[in-house]
């Protein structure tokens, strides 16, 4: 970490020493022909100003990004897109299927169904997908942004304070951590449909994806709280902080205006590892049948029931399976590069 | 520009997708792969009265030869080898093997069975001709693996045994007919809680005559006498529940290895006399079952056929994801082998809460039946029903689907059954793959019909004993059922004679769909008077009655078997009468 540029010091926020309208045209010819009789202007810009330039700057987030901003669009939107596509998440086809339940043609690839059909029960595999990474990324981005607010606001807390405050939240960490995940899921679910539903009653989905985000939420914050604790135990010593109670700010300030600041760089790094852990990991839980059930589309359940056709039918593995990938690779890479550019130290 | 590792990265991901992409090699679907042309195969069969037909040695099989040792892969350990615990149909053929039953089906893979004497000389003699009084007679020569006699004594002990309640997993249509009721327990509690090995209704005539007597008639005794309830069990080699381990031989071959989730192997009993049997060959000279590998993993053995899988014979047949290979591949072709089975899928409606025969009426209509089949492997795993018996019962009859709704349902004809009426169903359904598959298809083929479908999942363990449960709250759930015996008198009376049924909360019933009709039962009456050989059409009708008048069940499909066994193995089919492999006729090339 920084001490020096610490962007949150009053005071201390970090001179961009660039020409202008170099910068902003991006163009070094620009340079010469407009500027070259006044003598160079310094710009004051922001931290953010500066990460957004270096981010714009590097060919790795933008492509990432745009391929990050192309997933969450699409699945957004899913219904426009049903409804453009004339197609369904619960649609069936079973015309496109042979007399063994296997798609026709092509993996049952045509004008109609871009991505084929899916063996078995004939349903379009592109609106599968598009609803699949619907139900995927909202519960991993919900459970990933809640994840990072209970670890921040935890961590911080014990960090800053220390004494028997630290001692009880740490203490509280490790008896969350020792706690068996999948047990608890098995136990937990179905425990908590039986309480809020009667056995006729339609279990909803939101409830369900609640109940999901619910437990990652609950199992995942440590690692976040951990880690910014660390930060927040190396960072409270230091002179800024020691300047600002000086000058009699209260814990509050302190905490969440001179520390939070600091420590952006690592929490992001965590998030954009946390949302395809949490992808992943809901998958699983769908892969033993406790995350969510039919007929809600789950990018998870889609890859599993395609693994045993890898034989017969492998576009069906491989157009799911690469669509994890790409999701998981282009979260990594993009947070990998937003660190870099939030780096106050960063070269680039 | 340096490639920096993330460049590096993102190009290696992009080209990853890129490749798998290419290697999705792409071969067309024509949809012309299936299965042999339909074969609805008439099972023609019938009790034995010629007592030469129950004489051994089975004839020679040309071209068979001896030895070698044939191995047998099985995903799970079979649940129990004791034979009066035994209820599962892969147990019952290996035990054919090495135990021998008082009656038993003869079979020759084409459809034809014959039910002989094993052990009996013939298949039973009805002394009185109303179906109350057996006689059995004892082949001499039969012997244990020790060398000692098979007597009627041992017969008797081994029915006695089957009373026990801690044995009390196998069939129970003997215990039950001889103690004239469902809870025969409290007539007579087995020989380890009283200490007396006396049946009531069976009597040891001497030691080679078994009588047995009953209060009803049942005229399907020999065929019930073909379940392992009959098996021989020596008093003194009985170890309670030990005997699990290690049953002691009558038949061909004896055990020589258990290894409970390993292995078990047999080999030769040399005290079995092939003159006193006229089923079982004994080509090889041992049989090795081993337990472990999946379906798949057992049929990609079978295609590379390499090794000792050249004599082996699969269990768990062919699985949905690689049906087309198997059926595209025609070096497979001659060891492939496709046959009804004798397994039937039904959706049961709760005949307790759906009473309006018009909505059950639109449920048949509606019903996407090929829709359901497809997820489970579509033709190669099975053909669409609509008779309550499959077609390997014998008698079985088929008649015009009283509600046809084509091969995905009629949505519209149903809308009108239900005259603008919206319906709430609550469904049932598997928490395993085959339930959230067939579950979205039966929420979305009655859905279009007008019914409101609530899906419900409940873990595996849990489902039957739920459905089973009178008063359950569910209105419908995907039930299956195979018949013990081949004759209607082991699923009509079973499935739907409501006497049967007991109070609000029973648990237990196996008329899951809970349906009571006074003129079923009354028809059921008299087909159950009828001898055996003579029954089978008036069971039909019986069929045929239910569903035109009632439908108080949809039947969905009848399995089909498909599997594929080693390239050295011969003589392997698979059976009428439990619906899976038998080895008898099996020899290895």
């Amino acid at each position: 970490m920084s001490d020096r540029d610490a962007p949150g010091v009053p005071g201390v926020g970090r001179l961009a020493v660039s020409p202008a309208p170099a910068a902003e045209l991006g163009e070094p010819g620009v340079r010469d022909a407009g500027t070259a009789a006044e003598p160079p202007e310094f710009v004051g810009r922001s931290p953010g100003q500066l990460a957004w330039m270096r981010l714009k700057r590097d060919r790795v987030a933008v492509v990432s990004g745009g391929a990050l901003l192309f997933f969450i669009l699409l699945a957004a939107a899913a219904p426009l897109v049903s409804k453009l596509y004339g197609k369904g998440p619960q649609d069936r086809f079973p015309d496109r299927l042979d007399r063994n339940g296997f798609p026709l043609g092509y993996a049952g690839i045509d004008a109609h169904h871009w991505l084929g059909i899916q063996p078995g029960n004939g349903r379009d595999l592109f609106i599968q997908l598009v609803y699949g990474l619907r139900t995927s990324l909202m519960i991993a981005f919900t459970a990933a942004v809640l994840t990072i607010a209970l670890g921040i606001a935890i961590g911080i807390v014990a960090g800053y304070l220390g004494g028997w405050v630290d001692a009880v939240i740490t203490w509280v960490i490790d008896l969350v951590l020792a706690f068996p995940f999948f047990i608890f899921c098995f136990a937990f679910v179905p425990l908590a449909i039986n309480e809020f539903y009667g056995p006729r009653d339609e279990v909803s989905p939101w409830f369900r994806g609640g109940l999901l985000v619910l437990i990652f939420v609950l199992f995942n914050w440590t690692y976040t709280a951990r880690l910014v604790r660390g930060q927040v135990l190396s960072l409270r010593e230091r002179e800024f902080v020691d300047a600002a109670r000086a000058s009699g700010a209260g814990t509050g300030h302190i905490l969440f205006r001179q520390l939070l600041p600091n420590l952006w760089a690592p929490i992001l790094v965590t998030f954009s590892l946390n949302v395809p852990a949490l992808i992943t990991a809901e998958a699983a839980l769908s892969f033993l049948n406790i995350g969510m059930v039919e007929p809600t589309p789950d990018l998870g359940r889609l890859i599993n029931n395609s693994v045993d056709y890898i034989r017969e039918v492998p576009t069906f593995t491989i157009v799911g399976g690469s669509t994890l990938f790409l999701l998981v690779l282009s979260f990594n890479l993009f947070g990998d590069s937003l660190r870099d550019a939030l780096d106050p130290k960063s070269s680039r | 520009m340096r490639m920096r590792p993330r460049l590096g990265v993102a190009a290696a991901g992009t080209a990853i997708v890129l490749a798998a992409g290419g290697l999705a090699a792409c071969s067309e679907n024509k949809g012309d792969t299936g299965t042999e042309q339909e074969q609805t195969k008439q099972t023609t069969s019938a009790i034995a009265t010629d007592p030469k037909d129950s004489q051994g040695p089975a004839p020679e099989i040309p071209g068979a030869k001896e030895g070698g040792t044939l191995r047998l892969i099985q995903e799970a350990d079979f649940e129990h080898l004791d034979p009066q615990r035994t209820y599962t149909v892969s147990a019952m053929a290996v035990e054919q093997m090495f135990l021998r039953t008082l009656t038993m089906f003869k079979e020759d893979g084409q459809g034809n069975l014959l039910l002989v004497g094993d052990i009996a000389t013939d298949a039973g003699k009805d002394v009185k001709g109303d179906c109350t009084q057996w006689e059995y007679t004892l082949k001499k020569g039969v012997k244990f693996e020790d060398g000692r006699e098979v007597t009627a004594k041992d017969v008797a002990y081994g029915i006695a045994r089957s009373f026990e309640d801690d044995l009390g997993d196998g069939p129970t249509y003997l215990q039950e007919w001889l103690a004239d009721t469902g809870d025969f327990n409290t007539v007579y509690k087995g020989p380890y809680s009283t200490g007396s090995t006396n049946v009531p209704g069976l009597t040891v005539k001497d030691d080679y005559t078994l009588e047995f007597t009953f209060k009803q008639p049942h005229c399907d005794l020999p065929f019930a006498l073909s379940l392992p309830t009959s098996v021989p069990v020596p008093q003194d080699k009985d170890t309670k529940t030990e005997y699990d381990r290690r049953p002691f031989a009558s038949g061909p071959y004896k055990i020589k290895e258990y290894v409970k989730d390993t292995r078990l192997v047999l080999e030769r009993n040399p005290q079995w006399d092939p003159k006193t049997d006229p089923i079982r060959h004994a080509y090889p000279d041992s049989i090795a079952v081993e337990f472990g590998p999946d379906d798949a993993a057992q049929t990609e053995r079978m295609i590379a056929d390499s090794g000792d899988d050249q004599y082996a014979i699969p269990y768990d047949g062919v699985p949905q994801a690689l049906v087309n290979k198997v059926l595209n591949d025609p070096s497979l072709k001659d060891r492939t082998i496709t046959q009804p089975g004798i397994f039937m899928y039904y959706l049961s409606i709760n005949n307790d809460r759906i009473k309006d025969v018009n909505v059950r009426k639109a449920i048949a209509y509606a019903l996407d039946k090929e829709g359901i089949l497809a997820t489970q492997g579509g033709d190669a795993a099975g053909k669409v029903m609509h008779t309550l018996l499959t077609d390997t019962t014998i008698g079985w009859k088929d008649y015009p689907n009283p509600y046809d709704g084509g091969p995905h349902g009629d949505p519209e004809k149903a809308k009108q059954l239900l005259g603008g009426k919206k319906v709430k169903l609550v469904f049932l359904s598997r928490n395993t793959a085959f339930g959230q598959s067939t579950a979205p298809v039966v929420k979305e083929s009655l859905e279009k019909a007008g019914f409101e479908v609530t899906v419900q999942y409940i873990e595996q363990p849990q489902h039957n004993p739920t459905t089973r449960t009178r008063g359950n709250p569910y209105d419908i759930y995907i039930s299956n059922w195979a018949a013990d015996w081949p004759s209607a008198a082991s699923t009509i009376p079973v499935l739907w004679d409501g006497r049967h049924l007991g109070g609000p909360g029973s648990k237990g019933n196996s008329d899951v769909s809970y349906f009571n009709a006074d003129d079923v039962n009354a028809k059921i009456d008299e087909a159950a008077k009828l001898p055996a050989g003579e029954a089978g059409p008036k069971w039909a009708e019986i069929d045929q009655m239910i569903m035109e008048k009632y439908c108080p069940v949809v039947p969905i499909y009848q399995t089909k078997v498909l599997s594929v066994h080693g390239s050295k193995v011969a003589g392997d089919f698979v059976s009428d009468a439990i619906g899976t492999d038998v080895f008898y006729n099996v020899w290895l090339k």
